[in-house]
């Protein structure tokens, strides 16, 4: 039957000898284990069927690809691209948004935090 | 318990995605919190496919592992409640309807879309 892929990616891994295009020498398998994983965590059988977990990569690699030219789209008007244009993406999906929010309010605390564990191993550094 | 487990911590690997992000974009400008919000973006929309694919199948009645008709019906549904982002690029495939200039998208259903399929085939 036909191809569940789309025609953007190809099977070959090709050397660097050709110029790079729009991404179309995408490798297979790219998230393949972490997809499997991720699919039982959603409902899915503990061992997704081959062909499942590679058309649902391709349909997350085209999602992704989408979702990254529209940003890059709004984010040419002000300049460089930006976290906030893919914020702007998904102002409609609530879930999604708050999910972003939150990634990002964690790791700007871990960020923090680590800063502070280093600045306390300076102070210990000192005493001794 | 284990699904949970593995609901929790499964997630996309933040060099793969950024890989994926830079090949798109053609930048090395991506920066961390960019990346880590490409990979939530993409784990949510994973969980609401695989969702969407079970929902599928009860209604048809069958079970054990998802198989590819299932995802391809529920991207079909889940494109109709326009929660993937339409492609922009014409297809050019007819008359075109807009001169390079027009800013706003008159977007061509992907009718050759392999993933456009109306019957369960597999």
């Amino acid at each position: 039957m036909s191809n569940p892929s789309t025609g953007a990616s190809s099977k070959s891994k090709v050397g660097s000898s050709q110029p790079s295009e729009t991404s179309f020498k995408r490798k297979r398998g790219v998230f393949q284990k972490d997809l499997q994983h991720m699919m039982y965590g959603f409902g899915d059988d503990p061992n997704p069927l081959p062909e499942t977990v590679a058309l649902v990569e391709d349909i997350v690699v085209e999602y992704v690809t989408d979702m990254a030219h529209k940003a890059q789209d709004i984010g040419s008007k002000r300049g460089k691209l930006s976290v906030e244009d893919f914020l702007y993406l998904i102002r409609k999906d609530l879930p999604k948004l708050n999910r972003c929010t939150e990634l990002l309010s964690m790791q700007e605390e871990l960020k923090q935090a680590r800063k502070a564990f280093e600045v306390d191993e300076e102070k210990l550094g000192t005493l001794e | 318990m284990s699904r949970y487990e593995s609901f929790r911590r499964s997630a996309l690997q933040r060099s793969n995605m950024r890989r994926l992000l830079v090949s798109i974009t053609g930048s090395q400008k991506i920066s961390l919190p960019m990346t880590i919000v490409v990979c939530g973006i993409a784990k949510m929309f994973v969980g609401e496919l695989v969702e969407k694919a079970r929902i599928v199948m009860t209604e048809r009645k069958e079970s054990g592992p998802i198989r590819p008709c299932h995802i391809r019906e529920a991207y079909r549904r889940l494109k109709l409640e326009g929660k993937v982002p339409k492609r922009s690029v014409q297809r050019l495939f007819g008359p075109l309807l807009m001169s390079s200039s027009f800013e706003g998208r008159y977007i061509f259903t992907e009718t050759f879309s392999p993933l456009s399929k109306k019957s369960c085939t597999c």
